[in-house]
């Protein structure tokens, strides 16, 4: 009797002690995931003569750390403007926007170069690598500009070519790769430097339906298992509603409204891991053109 | 970006376009050969007149000579003039009210001057050698022991004298030839006689016993009257008698070329004796003509003496006390300080002309790069977009610009290098052809080396200030936009 009551007890204070653990951490999870992304009244003009063009007019926004938003919009509407000046690529005539804490308007040249090295990671529509290197020099640009000690950039090399399944392809000239596993490099360069904002401009644009799978599943997979903030820019409704968790819809440089995805979890029973996919030769596109 | 990041990004931007930056580097090269063959060129000159003067050793050397030449003579009256030897710094002419006369005692004062080793006198005169029938008249001098090391006596044939006061000669290949014009060396062994005019100092008990020594060297009074020597009729003022002497000689040597023998026409002497020798035979000199206006006649006097310093430091400090004791002075040094200025403008002259072509290479380095910037531009945007600084763009274009330099630069020296030897190889062909001995007239030395490739790198990177700068000043998204 006494026994049990005894183990009764031990497992009231154990079932306490979890409680508190899980109440602990979800609070120390809030605290961690505050805003990675804050904007406020954030306008970028253009002067094309006599005329001023308002690519981003005035937006409000806030994107929390982990979240995996979409800009969505018609040519035009101001998503890829929003995306160059997350990307610190360009500055905002007025309004404020403030990534991972760092208020990108008052940020020096220098200083601007140095967020884009450590904070935010880019993927282009057009892949942007440069075809003099090799696959493994792209990857490691980043971080020779990050000026990392050269006995450490070969692991993170490996390890980035890795996760996009690449490792095999490191020797190879970008022009030798298919439309897929070249932004699959771009994916790995922009993974390489670990960036807490992975931005990503129409990156399935020039792909067709299944390297496009491909490659957004492994953005999702990084936005999940890497924690990345991802915003990505596309036209593309369906892809948005099937990857990202909110919706921001846009028309001349001005947010129209916001809804809901519908994401299915990369790791969700059903679909596989991109990030297991054991070798890129066993997918279409894995043959060398 | 680190320097070694940078440099491998550079090398490989160069290697992509390799055909179009090997010949804008060897643009450079050109230029850079075409300044180190011409400066190379201006160092070899004054390398061979700095070589020629050293070995002469009249670096160390400082002649004297009376202030009352026969110009000051005729500008007597024009008080203050300065003369035409002596640096300029000599005192003037009215400091002293009776110019001293350049003399044995005066020999003798210069001698104790601290750092003189020695002071010889410039011996020159004309003479007959006879040998039977034959006889030429031909201008003599006396040559100091220190003048074997004359580069006129590296091509010497036969050999040098045996001693200061030995009985022999060493005649000039143009006298040899006119000995014996089927065979010049002939000459050479040969035994001559020498007819000169001997100086003999008259005093009151020996005024008329000039006849009586006229019949040779041996017995003449005057043999002892070499420097030191005891000659009791000199303080006399009784003057002199001139009485034909012969002196017996050898023929030891036959010269090619003509060895420095002093500052004046006089020294274009036909055939040398040693020096001891001539000094011994009392040999009537012109300044002895001079010397029986100015001290009566009964003096030795000296046209001029070659005083030898110890070190060429030392000879400003004797030029001063020398010119204080009345003298004029002149030294190689003074030759020499001209003569650096003369191959400094000249180096800057042919530094000039040889930039030419390198300001043409460096033409080609802009064009070169600012087509770098334009091919590249998305590549430019990409890697701002992935966080390179403009510092870091502007420093990969430099690293581009520099490794071109330094390439063109290292062609540049290794051509203009050849680009001498061929000069040399050129103008030992010339001389070789003309019988002369070779000389070294283009001289590439390690500093001319440095100043090439330093020289190319710096013209490399200042042609590269624009394109790096345009380069660093794309905009990223405009860049990248760009097909």
């Amino acid at each position: 009797m006494c026994l049990r009551a005894v183990t009764c007890l031990a497992a009231v204070i154990a079932r306490a002690v979890e409680w508190l653990t899980i109440v602990r951490m979800t609070s120390a999870g809030d605290n961690s995931r505050g805003l990675a992304i804050q904007a406020q009244a954030l306008a970028r003009e253009y002067v094309m003569g006599a005329e001023v063009i308002r690519a981003v007019d005035g937006i409000d926004l806030e994107i929390a750390k982990g979240e995996f938003a979409a800009l969505l919009g018609p040519s035009g509407s101001g998503k890829s403007t929003l995306l160059h000046l997350l990307a610190g690529m360009d500055r905002p005539t007025s309004g404020v926007l403030r990534v991972e804490g760092q208020e990108l308007g008052a940020l020096t040249p220098e200083s601007l170069a140095r967020y884009r090295r450590e904070t935010v990671g880019m993927v282009f529509q057009a892949f942007n690598l440069i075809h003099s290197m090799r696959v493994y020099d792209n990857v490691e640009l980043p971080l020779r500009l990050a000026e990392m000690p050269r006995g450490e950039r070969d692991a993170r090399v490996r390890e980035s070519l890795e996760r996009v399944g690449l490792t095999a392809r490191s020797d190879h000239r970008p022009s030798q790769l298919s439309g897929g596993e070249q932004q699959r490099v771009a994916l790995a360069r922009a993974l390489v430097n670990r960036p807490s904002v992975l931005l990503a401009d129409e990156p399935t644009g020039n792909l067709d339906s299944k390297n496009g799978e491909i490659i957004m599943r492994m953005i999702q997979e990084f936005n999940e298992h890497l924690g990345m903030t991802v915003v990505l820019v596309t036209h593309e409704r369906a892809l948005a509603e099937r990857y990202a968790r909110r919706m921001i819809f846009m028309a001349d440089g001005h947010i129209v409204s916001e809804s809901n995805g519908n994401p299915t979890s990369a790791g969700a029973p059903g679909t596989t891991s991109i990030l297991s996919t054991p070798s890129p030769q066993s997918t279409p596109e894995g043959e060398a053109r | 970006m680190k320097l070694p990041d940078l440099i491998d990004l550079a090398a490989r931007n160069l290697r992509n376009s390799r055909l179009r930056n090997g010949l804008t580097a060897a643009g450079i090269g050109v230029g850079i050969a075409s300044l180190v063959a011409m400066l190379s060129l201006g160092v070899g000159l004054q390398e061979l007149a700095g070589s020629r003067l050293s070995r002469s050793g009249l670096f160390n050397t400082v002649m004297v000579s009376e202030w009352r030449s026969v110009e000051q003579m005729r500008r007597d009256g024009q008080q203050g003039q300065a003369g035409a030897l002596g640096g300029g710094s000599a005192p003037s002419f009215p400091d002293f009210a009776s110019p001293p006369v350049l003399d044995d005692a005066a020999r003798q004062e210069i001698m104790r001057l601290p750092g003189v080793m020695e002071v010889e006198p410039e011996i020159r005169f004309v003479g007959e050698i006879q040998q039977g029938d034959k006889a030429l008249i031909a201008q003599l001098g006396g040559l100091p022991a220190s003048a074997r090391e004359d580069e006129a006596f590296d091509t010497l044939k036969g050999t040098f004298f045996s001693g200061l006061q030995a009985g022999e000669a060493i005649v000039r290949i143009e006298f040899a030839r006119e000995w014996d014009a089927a065979n010049p060396q002939s000459i050479l062994g040969q035994e001559i006689v020498l007819r000169y005019a001997e100086r003999e100092s008259l005093a009151p008990d020996n005024s008329n016993n000039s006849a009586d020594n006229a019949d040779g060297f041996a017995n003449s009074p005057a043999s002892d009257s070499a420097l030191g020597g005891e000659e009791p009729a000199e303080d006399s003022s009784y003057g002199f008698t001139v009485v034909r002497k012969e002196q017996p000689l050898r023929v030891v040597g036959i010269l090619e070329t003509q060895p420095y023998g002093g500052m004046r026409e006089l020294s274009r002497a036909r055939v040398f004796i040693p020096l001891g020798l001539a000094e011994k035979m009392n040999l009537l000199q012109s300044a002895d003509l001079r010397g029986s206006v100015t001290t009566g006649g009964g003096r030795r006097t000296y046209s001029s003496l070659m005083t030898q310093v110890n070190s060429p430091a030392r000879v400003s400090e004797v030029q001063d006390a020398v010119r204080k004791m009345g003298f004029r002075t002149f030294s190689i040094l003074n030759a020499s300080q001209s003569l650096a200025r003369f191959f400094a403008i000249l180096d800057l002259f042919l530094g000039i002309f040889g930039s030419m072509a390198l300001a043409v290479a460096s033409l080609g380095i802009v064009n070169t790069l600012v087509m770098a910037v334009l091919e590249r531009r998305r590549e430019i945007g990409i890697m701002k977009a992935l966080g390179a600084s403009d510092g870091d763009i502007k420093k990969l274009f430099f690293a581009e610009a520099g490794t071109l330099g330094l390439f063109g630069g290292l062609f540049g020296v290794a051509f203009g290098w050849a680009m001498s030897k061929g000069i040399n190889m050129a103008t030992e062909y010339y001389l070789r052809q003309r019988q002369l001995p070779p000389e070294t007239v283009s001289s590439v030395p390690p500093w001319l080396i440095g100043l090439g490739i330093g020289f190319a790198i710096i013209v490399s990177l200042i042609a590269g200030l624009y394109p790096a700068s345009r380069a660093a000043k794309l905009d990223p998204v405009q860049a990248i936009r760009y097909e």
